[in-house]
């Protein structure tokens, strides 16, 4: 055995280690602790220095040494002076089984790194989510981490991340992996347009794959909304109507169901409604001012009277069909594309109340715009009730305080990657499915790509790595084709 | 300034009644002396002349000899009904005679589809085009598509294709196949298109993009589009206006009756009553729906109903398929030609059983698709022991 460190004291959750000399425990990190046939996983909290001298002495001899009025150092300094590390017990692991660890490691213990053998206890689900590679401290283990995706993708995942943490790189590789299986569809809303061309190098992206954009690259579909798929339900929570708006535009919706829309922002007013108009139940000034309010919030390409008529169903089969959607919002205002958001996850949502189907998630991009305190939309009806029904979020914020606590504690999976800000931070640990009290500076000094999975579905919570995206993905093998 | 017909969806030979078959093929024969009339230089046909690979002799030659009378140029792709992934499709052997020539020719290398290109001698315009596949399976063609050597061909160009287009999709064809408007390659003036019985008539690119929807009709749901607008053809004049030609035949007849919530008498008294009223078309297409209060559909004296729509209109069909009686809760599955009809089939039994993933969803009825497309492929002329094992190869192939 490789001894690195050994128990030299504290309790239960701040365990006391020696770091042997010549090692570097690093904060993160995962030892292992042999008890007979069964192991204890700690993991380092804090590193601190110990010393057998006293701390007058060791100024003296430092002050000896900075003015050069000696070079000679201490004897036997790998004795005398040394690293501790606090570390907390995070798994018992027993016949192949982990469980939360109740009792101490046996004082004295000698512990090792963390081996890919010490993790045989990991499962490899049917239904495969990738969560990255197991990572000690900096050092990224061979062996990747699944997750139940018919678990955790339901229950909602939270990405929280600073800048430049790898925040794209991470979804890009959780995608990329979807799309090996079929078994959940996921509608990504890409507000950076970075996905849809990095998933096409899937092998079968060519069956699995479908995206969208107002200016589709090779294979893309046109993005494009037909007015008749509006409904007034989607500009809830996206665009606000005062109490006289909404009354006029439900009047038009029961009128002309449909082309409520196109008759709303006819300039004449319908005959049908006329009469209404004139008893003043509808006021000709409100409309006036509804109609500005829709031109604005629809004044772009995607929505249309002509074409389109098909997008919203097409969405909804194709994630029926397990597929990943990626719909390129990087042209349009962060209202349009909102909105754009709100119909489609609007549709999946009430497709997914109406009976069993297949499991469905949505990955929004800077979740607060719509997880905000006092938001009602049906991103956080989801949020809220989407587990019953088989769809959840992946939400992806750098600000993760702005979500309501609430909607942290519903989101069962948090993948964190490195955060500078303590509030940020806080607001994660504080919602956490494993207690992090103690990882708040691990997680200011993940560097990028490096993360920590806290998930109601994990024994402990993991140190994980994503690789790059660039490593993860994989050109398919052409095939010999004739043309008839 | 090269002029010409595009026409689509002719489907000769759909239809058991011979009636209806003969207004499809007198359509056909008024679309080409009406092109005639218009004095255009060639005419296309993207897809569907006819409604199955091995059609009827005795249309086939009516269709010959309009053709070779039409004494114009046709350029045509294969459609989703006349495809033969044998090569024996009757498209191929109009192609080899002559009448036609088929503009769907090209070769793969190195992963790339390159098309070959045909000139009219006449006007100079080059044609090329990428033919349909049964459960639209030409997606796969663009997608390998050599676009931009297309895009370089100087000149006029036209590009010929059978299928739906994702952004132009009628909201009746959701679930239909379709190819993006990315994968087509750009820079032509005209792209032909068919498969979707809808008309289009929209810019893209400098070009123009079209559908003409059905010459006349291929099924109910057509003749029920017909009673609603005309169908017809384009004329194209390439770098000038496109204008669409009626083709009219026989004026059809729709009506949709609701006996929701009458005894079986009453409903029949209902029926006959609108029946007697109706104008005289040469098509009736008369629908009864609901559900009976009391009593059986089958318990309605539908002769009765038929012979009263006769004496209007020659040629009546009663649709009865969404009327039931109170206690009726069997699973029924709507479409208007068989092809629909079996893959709603296939949705509805495969979510009722417990499948393997691979035949979960659609890729259930995709694979149930070509499962039955494979077992039911006609012998084009081989043994029968050649044959049956290409039918087990083809089979296995869809199981494995």
């Amino acid at each position: 055995m490789n001894v690195v460190a050994q128990i030299v004291g504290g309790q239960h959750a701040d365990i006391l280690l020696r770091q042997k000399s010549g090692e570097d425990l690093e904060l993160g990190e995962l030892l292992v602790a042999e008890n007979g046939s069964a192991k204890i996983l700690l993991q380092v909290f804090d590193l601190l220095y110990g010393s057998q001298i006293q701390p007058e002495a060791l100024q003296w001899a430092s002050g000896l040494q900075l003015e050069d009025v000696s070079k000679s150092g201490f004897m036997e300094e790998q004795l005398r002076n040394y690293v501790l590390a606090k570390v907390k017990a995070v798994a018992h692991v027993k016949n192949g089984v982990a469980v939360t660890p109740k009792t101490l490691p046996r004082f004295f213990s000698s512990l090792r790194r963390l081996e890919n053998e010490d993790l045989a206890f990991l499962e490899n689900p049917e239904k495969p989510l990738y969560a990255g590679n197991v990572r000690c401290g900096s050092r990224c283990l061979d062996k990747a981490v699944f997750l139940d995706g018919t678990q955790v993708l339901p229950t909602h995942v939270l990405v929280a991340a600073g800048t430049g943490k790898g925040k794209s790189n991470l979804v890009k590789c959780l995608l990329y992996r979807l799309l090996d299986s079929n078994y959940c569809g996921v509608l990504v809303l890409d507000p950076h347009n970075e996905y849809a061309d990095a998933l096409r190098s899937h092998p079968h992206a060519g069956k699995q794959l479908v995206s969208y954009s107002p200016k589709p690259g090779r294979g893309g579909i046109t993005l494009r909304i037909n007015y008749k798929s509006l409904k007034p339900w989607h500009f809830s929570g996206i665009v606000s109507f005062t109490e006289a708006q909404n009354e006029t535009i439900w009047t038009y919706y029961k009128e002309f169901k449909n082309d409520w829309l196109t008759e709303i922002l006819a300039e004449d007013i319908s005959e049908k409604l006329q009469p209404r108009f004139e008893r003043r139940a509808l006021k000709e000034e409100t409309l006036r001012v509804l109609q500005r309010k829709l031109e604005l919030a629809l004044r772009n390409s995607v929505f249309s009277t002509e074409g389109g008529k098909t997008t919203v169903a097409d969405i909804a089969h194709a994630l029926d069909d397990g597929k990943v959607v990626v719909i390129d919002t990087s042209g349009v205002s962060s209202d349009t594309e909102l909105l754009i958001g709100s119909i489609l996850a609007n549709d999946v949502f009430e497709k997914a109340k109406q009976g069993p189907g297949k499991l469905k998630s949505i990955v929004i991009e800077e979740a607060p715009r719509v997880l905000r305190e006092g938001s009602s939309n049906v991103f956080s009806s989801i949020a809220r009730e989407g587990r019953k029904f088989s769809v959840g979020l992946i939400a992806i914020t750098q600000l993760a305080s702005l979500i309501p606590r609430e909607v942290l504690a519903n989101m069962n999976t948090k993948i964190i990657l490195g955060n500078e800000m303590r509030a940020e931070r806080e607001a994660i640990i504080g919602s956490a499915a494993q207690d992090l009290s103690d990882d708040s500076k691990t997680i200011a000094g993940l560097d990028k790509g490096e993360a920590i999975i806290s998930s109601v579905y994990t024994k402990f919570a993991l140190p994980v790595q994503f690789p790059k995206f660039e490593d993860v993905a994989k050109k398919a093998a052409g095939t010999q084709k004739r043309f008839t | 300034m090269a002029r010409f017909a595009h026409l689509a969806d002719i489907h000769l030979g759909a239809f058991r009644d011979a009636r209806l078959r003969e207004l499809n093929l007198r359509a056909f024969e008024a679309a080409l002396d009406l092109a005639s009339e218009e004095n255009v230089d060639f005419a296309i046909i993207a897809g569907d002349l006819f409604h199955i690979n091995i059609p009827d002799l005795a249309v086939v030659e009516r269709a010959v000899r309009k053709m070779r009378q039409f004494g114009k140029p046709i350029y045509a792709v294969y459609g989703s009904h006349d495809f033969s992934p044998t090569q024996t499709s009757i498209i191929d052997i109009l192609h080899e005679a002559g009448v036609l020539t088929k503009v769907s020719a090209g070769a793969y290398q190195d992963g790339t589809l390159t098309l070959d290109v045909v000139q009219d001698a006449k006007t100079g315009v080059k044609i090329t085009g990428i033919s349909a596949r049964k459960l639209g399976l030409e997606k796969t063609y663009f997608q390998d598509l050599d676009g931009e050597s297309l895009e370089k061909i100087p000149g006029q160009k036209i590009f010929v294709f059978h299928c739906a287009i994702s952004e132009h999709k009628p909201a009746s064809l959701q679930r239909m196949d379709a190819v993006p408007l990315s994968l087509f390659p750009k820079g032509f003036d005209y792209y032909a298109g068919g498969h979707v019985h809808e008309r289009l008539l929209v810019d893209f690119g400098s070009g123009k993009l079209a559908y003409p929807g059905p010459l006349f009709a291929a099924d109910f749901r057509d003749l029920e589009s017909l009673s609603k607008q005309n169908h017809g053809f384009y004329v194209v004049k390439l770098g000038g206006p496109t204008r669409f030609v009626c083709v009219d035949v026989g004026r059809v007849h729709h009506e949709t009756v609701s006996v929701d919530g009458l005894t079986a008498q009453a409903a029949q008294e209902k029926a006959m009553a609108a029946a007697q009223k109706t104008p005289g078309a040469d098509v009736a297409l008369f629908e009864v729906k609901g559900t009976l209060s009391q009593g059986k559909p089958s318990e309605i004296a539908w002769n009765q109903v038929r012979e009263a729509l006769q004496r209007q209109s020659p040629i009546a069909y009663v649709n009865k398929h969404q009327l039931q009686a109170r206690e009726h809760h069997a699973v029924r599955v709507h479409a208007h030609d068989p092809q629909r009809i079996a893959e709603n089939v296939f949705r509805e039994s495969l979510a009722d059983r417990a499948v393997d993933d691979g035949w979960k969803g659609e890729s259930g009825v995709k694979r149930s698709l070509q499962l039955l497309d494979a077992l039911k492929r006609e012998n084009p002329g081989e043994t029968k022991a050649r044959w049956e094992e290409k039918i087990v190869d083809d089979a296995v192939g869809v199981l494995a």
